[in-house]
């Protein structure tokens, strides 16, 4: 199998780079760079100038804003990004929710929605995972029931990414519950200021808050709001898992640990380390290096077209291999900066709870934190090996 | 194509050598003669097919996948690559050509007892006469057994590195054969002053010319360490669901379905990885292909062992069995791995080359 960069994909590398370079706030790039999660006002201004270039959306079709790219450039846009530590933005809104909208909404939804999404106006949560819901998606209880021109939702949902600071939720909910499980769910977008919506924040391991629980106490939502037919939201749903095949490989991310690891082992905070654990550690991050060229090359083979039964499983090859490569590189990180990771940091930028205490390893030690979610999140690594056992061995 | 009709023809490798039908199988050198399997690799002008490094990838994998004994991958690969780089003029073609329609064979010696990987060599040649006299020793030679000629890198004085080629009939070469722990045949030998005539001397080369060469073989190794194990990963998986224990197919049991695709996963892997260095090898330099070979071998060898031993483990004790096939899947990359630098060796080669 023969695949190879083009010369347009080559042009295409420099213009991304050349944009980046020109129009990435540093600021916003140090603190991604530095290991925290960007906010909504913070990568607002990003969002619009990638906006205004017709960038913001890789993943849509062209028809509806989107950058019209072929698999390889969304594939060289998301590596660049990655080096330069460009912040995700309205990740639901842009990579679930906006895909799930051109392929599925009416026009009137279409209308609505997309555009405010592209600029950055409107952000989206997930709503699907509920607490007897996790791994078991398709025994979830929140109702959807139809009355009059509305649905009233009542329910629970949990793990709920960016709810509390999303406008709308895309909410799987039961509207048939005489059917099989899998048959009596819809998609219907929920306005989080509805009357009975309550936001909760969870405090996670790695300092911060992206999660929350959602109460949903009678809701009431336009009918015309649930996306397509009713009950065909599980159809939806694996629709929207299986849209980015690929981005779970997280290439953009794990090259740039890849780039910035060697200049941690020299880096004034490790000094004092041993020579001997010094090359210990340049050998861990040379295996790194040559187990990501060869995700990298998995992903390409999927982008590529490579077909065989091996293509269905390879989403969940990759998705396994990504979350568990983005921790070895984060615990190579911990590994190098030793006592540095010890003390405990405050929940932004890092900023010690001791005064004087040293702030610098705080985002390392918030990404590795965070990165066991990746082991969990859209699927856990137990999901994904059940999908390729299924797929290739049955 | 290619892999199907290489598929069929190897099918019953395996199965024909336990019935001791022949100590190298039903497929025969002769046999892939004729299907052209050696001339892959030789350049047209010699009559060769001047094929492709990815068609001998996929040969490589159907002959790792039927475990062939043939020592295709240092007679027909390194051995063509070494010829075609160091020879010349009539010598060159006669030879080439020799080799591509299977009537003579060579097996590279490059490696030396005690020496590990380093192609260095401590073999001396003097001139004698009008021809060269050739001392030392070299070991672990693939495809020695039953070869026409040994192709040889010796020192000939002021780090000066010939390739010479000695026949085997030599009464002043002393080889020492053996099996290895694949069931393959092999030698070492001690040159004992042989006498060699001048043009035995085939050519003046250089280390890093012959390393450029031993990587095409290398990533072959890999290639054939990948179709071994796909094969033992797929045997494992058919094995656990025919095999009944606690009144259902083994198969039934997640944890022993996660333990096969943990196997799967890594061997995709090492494709990935292969597909890496076949792209690099098309457009790189120099340094960029030998980084993308090591980068391969490494990944190759770092998870071969565990998946291979993961395939015996997963069948109990009949994986433990000579007679059945998945454990010679293990004994199989455990040659590999040590045949052109090991995994250590390869990972050293790759940092110096990331810097």
């Amino acid at each position: 199998m023969k695949l190879a960069f083009s010369a347009e994909d080559e042009a295409f590398r420099a213009e991304v780079r050349s944009f980046l370079a020109a129009e990435l706030p540093p600021g916003l790039a140090r603190r991604e760079a530095a290991g925290f999660h960007n906010k909504r006002a913070t990568v607002h201004p990003w969002q619009q100038k990638l906006c205004a270039k017709g960038w913001a959306a890789p993943n849509w079709p062209a028809e509806f804003g989107g950058a019209g790219w072929s698999p390889i450039q969304r594939y060289i846009f998301e590596l660049e990004c990655g080096l330069a530590n460009a912040p995700e933005y309205s990740l639901i809104a842009m990579s679930m929710a906006g895909p799930v909208l051109c392929r599925f909404g009416s026009p009137e939804l279409q209308q609505e929605f997309l555009e405010p999404m592209l600029k950055g106006d409107c952000w989206f949560c997930q709503g699907f995972s509920e607490p007897q819901a996790g791994s078991d998606l398709a025994s979830l209880r929140t109702r959807a029931v139809r009355d009059g021109d509305d649905y009233v939702i009542t329910g629970q949902k949990i793990w709920t990414t960016d709810a509390h600071m999303a406008d709308y939720m895309i909410c799987l909910a039961r509207t048939d519950a005489e059917v099989k499980p899998q048959a009596g769910l819809s998609m219907i977008i929920m306005p989080m200021d509805a009357p009975g919506v309550t936001v909760r924040p969870i405090d996670t391991i790695d300092g911060d808050a992206h999660v929350n629980e959602v109460f949903i106490e009678d809701a009431r939502v336009p009918a015309h709001y649930l996306i397509g037919e009713p009950n065909s939201g599980w159809t939806q749903a694996k629709y929207l898992l299986g849209h980015e095949r690929t981005h779970n490989a997280y290439l953009g991310m794990l090259r740039r640990y890849l780039a910035r690891i060697p200049a941690l082992i020299d880096d004034e905070l490790c000094r004092g380390l041993p020579a001997a654990e010094a090359g210990e550690y340049r050998r861990r991050h040379a295996r790194l290096a040559i187990d990501v060229d060869a995700l990298e090359w998995s992903v390409l083979r999927v982008l590529a077209g490579e077909e065989g039964p091996a293509l269905g499983a390879a989403a969940s090859a990759i998705s396994i291999r990504g979350a568990a490569y983005l921790l070895r590189a984060a615990d190579l990180e911990m590994a190098i900066l030793g006592p540095q990771v010890v003390p405990r940091f405050g929940p932004d930028d890092g900023a010690p709870l001791v005064a004087g205490a040293p702030p610098a390893a705080a985002g390392r030690t918030t990404q590795y934190l965070y990165w066991w979610a990746a082991t969990i999140f859209g699927g856990s690594d137990e999901i994904q090996r059940n999908i390729i056992w299924s797929t290739l061995f049955r | 194509m290619l892999r199907d009709g290489a598929r069929r023809y190897l099918a019953d490798d395996f199965a024909t050598r336990r019935r001791g039908d022949g100590a190298a199988g039903s497929a025969g050198w002769r046999g892939y003669a004729d299907l052209g399997w050696l001339a892959l690799l030789a350049p047209e002008d010699a009559g060769g097919l001047g094929g492709d490094i990815e068609d001998v990838l996929i040969l490589a994998e159907e002959m790792g996948r039927a475990l062939s004994l043939q020592p295709y991958i240092a007679s027909a690969v390194l051995a063509t690559g070494l010829v075609d780089l160091v020879a010349a003029g009539q010598q060159r073609l006669d030879l080439l050509g020799a080799m591509a329609s299977g009537d003579r064979r060579f097996a590279p010696a490059l490696y030396e007892p005690g020496r590990r990987y380093r192609l260095e060599p401590e073999v001396r040649a003097v001139t004698s006469g009008a021809g060269y006299r050739l001392s030392g020793a070299k070991s672990l030679i693939a495809g020695g057994a039953g070869a026409d000629g040994l192709l040889v890198t010796a020192l000939l004085g002021d780090g000066v590195v010939g390739l010479f080629l000695a026949a085997m009939e030599n009464a002043a070469i002393f080889p020492t054969r053996y099996a290895t722990i694949d069931d393959a045949d092999t030698i070492d030998v001690r040159f004992e002053q042989v006498e060699l005539g001048p043009d035995a001397l085939l050519g003046i080369t250089t280390i890093d010319a012959i390393d450029d060469v031993l990587d095409e073989a290398r990533l072959a190794l890999c290639a054939d360490t990948l179709g071994a194990l796909e094969r033992a990963v797929e045997i494992t998986a058919d094995y656990l669901k025919t095999r009944t224990q606690f009144g259902q197919p083994l198969a039934n049991f997640q944890a022993l379905q996660h333990s096969v695709v943990e196997m799967y996963i890594d061997a995709d892997s090492i494709r990935s990885s292969l597909y890496n260095a076949i792209a690099v090898f098309d457009r790189g330099g120099r340094e960029d292909r030998r980084r993308a070979v090591s980068s391969c071998w490494v990944k190759t060898f770092d998870a071969a062992k565990g998946i291979a031993g993961m395939a015996v483990h997963l069948h109990g004790g009949i994986g433990m069995t000579t007679e059945y096939p998945v454990g010679h899947y293990l004994r199989r990359v455990m040659v590999s791995e040590r045949s052109f630098g090991d995994v250590e060796h390869h990972l050293a080669r790759y940092m110096e080359l990331a810097g």
